[in-house]
């Protein structure tokens, strides 16, 4: 509402109003006035040309004489007629001559005129009754004032009547303007005024149910949002929560505790200036390796993080979550002593591992070297030479399934993402398993269709995952069996398989391939060494390449599947 | 030639020289980052081999001093496959990687590579014979004027010998041994499945092959008409 507020308002409307109407029932009145004043006039020359007529029949001197209402009655003679020929007049006198009555309005300050014979001889003149303009006037500014004075009275009672309206209007709508803004402002409390009639007691009491429906609903929102904090002030981890852009957009009290931030401070701002990783090789972490991210397409993913808000440098262990609408909720705490002794153990196997390939890419590289350098004949050196490369090549795995093993732990899941040949992943893995698979005297039967689709990926690593099935089916199928290695295409994907004649695995077995360190169980096992951590690692492989690992029998056979995605552009 | 060997593990920077000098390259050996900078630039070494992992020193660092005082190639031997590591060590200057373990057939296959590239050993020419047209370096093979196609490195060693002998019978023997080498892994059914796949990628219709053909009991021919 202005400023005038609701009763300015209405009162100047009405005072609007009533001026309008009043000038417009002004000028019709004026107009109506002028009109009945000059008929009027008419009426007055005609009534006094009656009397003044019976005057001059009574023998009355008709010249001169002027009636009470402004009437001047006089008399022509035929022969003034005929002399006065110039006057405005004449047309009526001669008509009266004539033996008629006229009347007529005529202009200047003539007004109205009346005429007729004289009685007697009519021809001998006439008699005039002519009420002048003067008096027409007279009478119309005598009404006209009146009339004014009647609208100004008329006016001020009508000002004053709106004003006592507007004021009885206004009053609760006021009142109710006032409240409803307390209410707009959130007091709730405060009980609407009522009691009134009509629509304005109708809008009260339709606002004071409103307001008490809100007062039940917000105090609800508040009950559970009173009982959501304290399930999760008593929660050991902290629970935050960011948008698209990584912006944190709720953060709980233990996050707060955790981050040493409040949540004014920390609510819109970018993820990783409140929680401050550590740099990762020199680089903050927040773009290549940040598990947010990492959530939005590959669901749930744990991570430890060394963190330098709150307490100091720290170790949270983060859990993100996929997006659920436009926000991605995140748990984090400390880490546990277990876990920083894993994180610790991981580490030193890391370590290790890495400082266990330089002698052992010296020794496979002496071997190779040995191995040409052996004469043609000397089979059993080269037996012997063979016998050290395939311990070589089985150290060799255990490490690089150990390292990978290491990353998944860490949630270092990054894989390298360029074209790749699969006949050439085939061939190298191929060329890494043969000695084994001779050792064993088991035949591999290949089958690649030509061409093949084009494959994106990280070339070492699908070596690695087939080079944990080929170990597998070897492990597993009996000596001087055959283990099968093909592709086949598939609708956007292409199926990598290994079938073996071994036994195959449990239903039971295969749900726990997720499971690390996991060996295959049963009377059935041989006694092969094996970590258990080929298939847990190769499934991971597939699964990072958008891909899945199967398990199947096939008529006494066993097929274990990589199903890869085709390349878009090759597809 | 010379080439200078970085690492600061003796046993494989011994066999590193090892098998550049078996294959007539003169190795120099350098076990740490003063030695090589000092090396590089007393010998003008034609291409450094150089592992990332030296001890104490990060042998990243010392790629760019040592593209700062010389043009020549550097391939680097590292034990970490990670992509980080890798396109780091390619931003730094690197021109080549290869990780551990790693054949010295591949490391003096990539030697040479980088050698040509550098100019300081003459581009491999295509071998060329009748219909076909094979690129060593690229390992492409082109039939006819079609469309290269890609070889596998076992496929590519075996046309290599074929066309070698173009229009004769190569016993099954040589080609199992030229193609995998001294290894032994080689047996008659692998060059079997081998000559198949060889077959798909340059007959019109492997399953009746006028290209490549079987030699009775003998081995094969590739045939030039």
């Amino acid at each position: 509402m202005s400023a005038l507020g609701f009763r300015g308002v209405l009162a100047t409307w009405t005072l609007a109003l009533v001026s309008a109407s009043l000038a417009a029932v002004g000028a019709v009145a004026l107009v109506q006035t002028h009109r009945l004043a000059r008929e009027e006039a008419l009426d007055r020359a005609r009534r006094g040309l009656a009397r003044g007529f019976e005057a001059v029949r009574l023998g009355l001197p008709p010249d001169g004489f002027e009636e009470p209402d402004g009437v001047v009655l006089s008399v022509r003679l035929r022969d003034q007629v005929d002399a006065e020929y110039a006057d405005p007049r004449v047309a009526l006198w001669r008509q009266a001559l004539d033996g008629g009555v006229a009347a007529a309005l005529l202009g200047g300050d003539i007004g109205a005129v009346a005429v007729r014979p004289l009685p007697g001889d009519p021809s001998s003149g006439v008699l005039e009754a002519r009420v002048p303009a003067a008096s027409i006037r007279a009478r119309v500014a005598r009404f006209a004032t009146r009339a004014a004075v009647a609208a100004g009275l008329l006016a001020g009672l009508s000002v004053l009547a709106s004003l006592a309206v507007a004021r009885r209007l206004g009053r609760p709508v006021a009142r109710l303007a006032a409240a409803a803004s307390a209410l707009g402002r959130g007091d709730l409390q405060t009980p609407l005024p009522g009691g009134e009639a009509g629509e304005v007691g109708e809008l009260a009491r339709t606002l004071e149910s409103m307001r008490l429906q809100l007062l039940e609903v917000t105090g609800e929102a508040e009950r559970s949002r009173f009982e959501l904090e304290s399930v999760l002030a008593s929660v050991s981890e902290g629970v935050f929560a960011v948008d698209r852009d990584r912006r944190i957009r709720y953060l709980s009290p233990r996050a707060e505790a955790l981050l040493g931030v409040g949540s004014g401070a920390a609510i819109g701002a970018f993820c990783g200036e409140i929680l401050r990783p550590e740099p990762v090789a020199g680089e903050p972490p927040c773009e290549s390796r940040c598990p947010i991210l990492q959530a939005r397409f590959r669901g749930p993913v744990r991570a430890s993080e060394v963190l330098r808000c709150g307490a100091g440098p720290w170790v949270a262990r983060l859990s993100s979550s996929p997006p659920v609408g436009a926000l991605q909720v995140q748990i984090l705490r400390p880490e546990t002593a277990e876990e920083a002794a894993r994180r610790a153990r991981d580490a030193v196997v890391a370590d290790l591992a890495h400082e266990l390939k330089t002698p052992l890419a010296a020794q496979r590289a002496s071997l190779e070297l040995l191995r040409e350098r052996l004469s043609a004949g000397d089979s059993e050196s080269a037996e012997l030479a063979a016998a050290v490369e395939a311990g070589a090549l089985r150290l060799q795995r255990l490490i690089d399934n150990l390292l990978e093993s290491v990353r998944i732990e860490a949630g270092e899941l990054a894989i390298r993402r360029a074209p790749l040949e699969l006949d050439e992943v085939v061939e190298e893995a191929i060329g890494t398993m043969a000695p084994l698979l001779a050792k064993r005297g088991q035949r591999l039967e290949l089958s690649l269709p030509h061409p093949l689709p084009g494959l994106v990926g990280d070339a070492p690593r699908l070596v690695q995952a087939l080079v944990n099935v080929v170990a597998n089916a070897s492990k597993f199928a009996p000596p001087g069996s055959e283990v099968r290695i093909g592709v086949s295409l598939r609708q956007e994907a292409l199926a990598l398989w290994v079938e073996d004649e071994g036994p195959g695995f449990e239903p039971a077995e295969l749900s726990r391939l997720t499971t690390r360190f996991r060996r295959g169980a049963g009377a059935a096992e041989p006694r092969e060494e094996g970590s258990g951590l080929g298939l847990w690692i190769t499934r991971s492989i597939a699964e990072r390449h958008g891909g899945a690992l199967e398990v199947a029998r096939l008529g006494g056979r066993t097929r274990v599947t990589l199903e890869l995605p085709v390349a878009e552009s090759a597809a | 030639m010379k080439i200078l060997v970085v690492d600061d593990d003796d046993e494989l920077r011994a066999i590193v020289c090892f098998a550049l000098r078996n294959a007539g390259l003169l190795a120099l050996e350098a076990a740490g980052a003063a030695d090589a900078l000092a090396m590089a630039e007393a010998e003008r070494p034609s291409l450094v081999v150089l592992d990332l992992n030296l001890g104490r020193e990060d042998g990243l660092e010392l790629i760019p001093r040592l593209r700062a005082t010389s043009a020549a190639p550097i391939l680097v031997l590292s034990v970490r496959a990670t992509e980080e590591d890798v396109v780091r060590g390619l931003d730094l200057g690197a021109d080549d990687y290869l990780t551990k373990p790693f054949s010295p057939r591949t490391l003096l296959a990539r030697v040479r590579a980088l050698l040509r590239r550098a100019g300081v050993e003459a581009a491999a020419q295509p071998l060329v014979a009748g219909p076909y047209s094979l690129d060593l370096e690229r390992r492409l093979l082109s039939v006819a004027g079609r469309t290269a196609v890609r070889l596998t490195p076992l496929e590519l060693r075996l046309m290599q010998l074929l066309l070698a002998h173009a229009g004769e019978t190569v016993p099954a023997e040589r080609l199992i041994a030229h193609t995998w080498g001294a290894r032994g892994d080689g047996d008659r059914q692998l060059l079997k499945q081998l000559v198949h796949r060889l077959r798909q990628k340059l007959e019109d219709d492997p399953a009746a092959p006028v290209r490549l053909v079987t030699a009775s009991g003998a081995g094969y021919e590739l045939r030039l008409g």
